[in-house]
């Protein structure tokens, strides 16, 4: 038997994904699925980099993206793939967000469950609202539903009212 | 093919003992330490082919089987690929995936068009009318174009009764009948089994000898009671070589209904959302007429009884899912075209004198439209057991069917789980489809798959369209076009 790492539902041995969630169950070269990102606790805060300044707003290769949550500093690195998705995950739903924001009182705030993604490529940051019930707003400017807006470091983004600062490490 | 027995210079009653040392004999003549020229590297590895094949007394009984059947005659070709290169002996049961392509490999120039006979079926009940009625007899004028000279066509409309509109006719004479089609008016309930036995009469009654037959079904509705004479209708229809297709207009038909009966022939249902998707699939359709190399295709297997063969599916020339049965009809085989078939295997636990484990064994069966006659390709699925565990990662054709294989059946367990009003499951079953969609670029399915939920969640079901956008969307992902995608 496998134990699915994401759901824990269980397959048969061999199973390459699982039937419940569809998580890749098999190592490849190739990787099917975006995995979960490490959340950096809010001990880690005082790395000081965004004091430091940047020439371009834009991302470029190499760049690092932290999402830093305004209400209590702390941040969160995405990295190690092309797509996040973020949200909040509830208790006993079988698909978590990429980006769990649950422990920043984000019910309370208004973040819905899969709220939005964000899009990493060579040159640009993209973030796509999925159709969340209290929307994304971009330095306070609500974003269509479904349709990629460019970040830039230093906007500020609101899913529904839990508020943070996306920044661009070189 | 070659000739194995030549290439070691033996003769087809040889001994183990008389392959080995013809075996040691021709290596020593060709071994590349002493002749580095390309030729007799070539030669070389040949040698070593043939000595490889005889000497295992699986491959060879294989190898012989192949010969006596003439395979040498037709120019297709079985190739297998597996989810893993051996089994690893493990107590407990396992899954295996195995993808077999039947490919022709007939040269188009040398090729000779066989005429076909097309019987299209269109539903005429009250839901037609209007708009749709309009495109489908508009489509239906534009397809006499399409059609070759030596083409008969045929037309046939039903609601709760069947009535020829237009009786077999070589295709040169279709355009006078025009106002025929124009003529057809919707009224009435849906027994498709009316249109399709009248439909199925009047091609089983063709006299003509050497031709394909189609059986092409219209329809936007749903049949009541009638399915189990339709299914037997169609496996009498299969085995006269009459395939049958469907088109599915807008979202009320019955898909699981068109998918088996279509299934049984090796045809396959299809759902039309636009106007463009009808004219599309129908040219589709008639073009793949012209380009048939064999007929009645189908894979005749036997398995162990401990061996269950959990799915199949077809992922080219379309994508549909197959009976897990023997026979599995296959439908034709178009030139220049390949059929790919995903098979999900489950494997009891291996005792330790389990050396191989054959997972199904038998043969591809089809009829050369060229010249009528009948072939048998052997495909013998199995695996030799290790006691090591497996390494090497699933070849990427494997792991990427296999993944779109899994985000279909995601959606069919939304779809159960909302069958059984529960709602928070269909939800997240949706939500997990839209995740990995969204993570493999798909976006524009991830966002239809996310409005889904969101209809669930606020009113229990599917949007108007919404169950079949899915469904075929996420059916879609398994083309090969897409699987082969990104140049791999």
């Amino acid at each position: 038997m496998i134990i699915c790492p994401n759901c824990h539902h269980q397959e048969y041995a061999g199973a390459l994904f699982c039937s419940e969630c569809a998580t890749q169950l098999v190592v490849t070269e190739h990787v099917y699925k975006v995995g979960a990102t490490d959340i950096i606790g809010s001990d880690q805060v005082e790395i000081g980099f965004t004091q430091k300044r940047r020439v371009s707003s834009r991302i470029g290769p190499g760049d690092k993206i932290f999402l830093k949550i305004l209400a209590d500093g702390s941040l969160v690195e995405l990295s190690g793939h092309r797509e996040f998705t973020i949200g909040r995950g509830v208790k006993g739903q079988l698909i978590l967000p990429d980006v769990d924001l649950e422990s920043y009182e984000a019910h309370a705030l208004g973040v819905s469950r899969l709220h939005a993604v964000i899009k990493v490529t060579d040159t640009s940051v993209m973030i796509m609202d999925l159709g969340s019930s209290n929307g994304t707003f971009i330095n306070g400017r609500l974003i269509e539903n479904h349709e990629e807006s460019v970040l830039n470091h230093g906007d500020i983004v609101a899913l529904g009212k839990l508020e943070f600062e996306v920044l661009f490490d070189v | 093919m070659c000739d194995y027995y030549r290439t070691l210079g033996i003769t087809k009653d040889a001994t183990k003992d008389e392959i080995r040392d013809a075996f040691f004999e021709a290596a020593r003549r060709y071994h590349p330490d002493s002749n580095p020229d390309q030729e007799t590297q070539e030669k070389f590895l040949g040698v070593q082919q043939a000595y490889e094949i005889l000497i295992d007394p699986d491959q060879r009984e294989e190898y012989d089987a192949s010969r006596s059947m003439g395979v040498e005659q037709a120019a297709v070709e079985i190739e297998s690929i597996y989810s893993s290169s051996v089994l690893t002996r493990l107590d407990e049961p396992q899954r295996v995936y195995t993808m077999v392509t039947v490919r022709c490999a007939e040269d188009p120039e040398s090729f000779k068009r066989t005429p076909a006979n097309i019987c299209l079926v269109v539903d005429r009940s009250t839901s037609m009318k209007g708009d749709r009625l309009e495109v489908v007899k508009r489509n239906i004028l534009k397809l006499f174009g399409h059609l070759d000279q030596d083409d008969v066509f045929c037309l046939i409309t039903f609601n709760d009764r069947a009535e020829v509109v237009i009786p077999p006719t070589p295709a040169g004479n279709l355009l006078s009948l025009k106002k025929m089609v124009s003529g057809i008016t919707a009224e009435g309930g849906t027994e498709i089994f009316q249109g399709l036995i009248r439909g199925y009469q009047t091609l089983s009654q063709s006299i003509r000898s050497h031709e394909s037959r189609y059986l092409l079904l219209l329809t936007d509705g749903h049949t009541y009671g009638d399915e189990t004479s339709c299914y037997s209708m169609a496996r009498q229809a299969a085995k006269e070589g009459i395939v049958i297709q469907a088109m599915g207009i807008g979202h009320e038909w019955n898909d699981s209904f068109l998918d088996r009966l279509t299934g049984i022939s090796g045809g396959c249902a299809q759902f039309i959302n636009t106007p463009e998707d009808l004219h599309q699939i129908l040219s589709r359709q008639i073009s793949a007429l012209g380009s048939i190399y064999a007929q009645q295709m189908k894979f005749v297997f036997k398995k162990p009884e401990d061996i269950t063969v959990g799915t199949v599916f077809r992922i080219s020339p379309d994508s549909a899912p197959l009976i897990a049965e023997s026979p599995i009809s296959l439908g034709n085989l178009e030139l220049r075209q390949k059929q790919v078939l995903l098979f999900e295997f489950l494997v009891p636990p291996q005792e330790m004198k389990t050396r191989r484990v054959n997972l199904a064994r038998g043969e591809i069966q089809m009829e050369l439209i060229s010249n009528g006659k009948h072939i048998q390709l052997p495909c013998w699925l199995r695996r030799e057991v290790s006691d090591a565990p497996q390494e090497d990662p699933p070849p990427d054709k494997i792991m990427r069917a296999v993944s779109r294989l899994t985000l279909y059946r995601l959606q069919a367990k939304a779809h159960a789980a909302l069958l059984e009003k529960n709602v928070a499951e269909a939800t997240q079953y949706l939500q997990s489809l839209a995740t990995h969609l969204l993570s493999q670029g798909n976006n524009q399915l991830a966002r239809s798959v996310l409005k889904e939920a969101e209809a669930i969640r606020k009113n229990g079901e599917f949007s108007k369209d919404g169950e079949k956008n899915l469904k075929y969307g996420t059916r879609a992902l398994m083309l090969p076009s897409e699987i082969d995608g990104n140049g791999n």
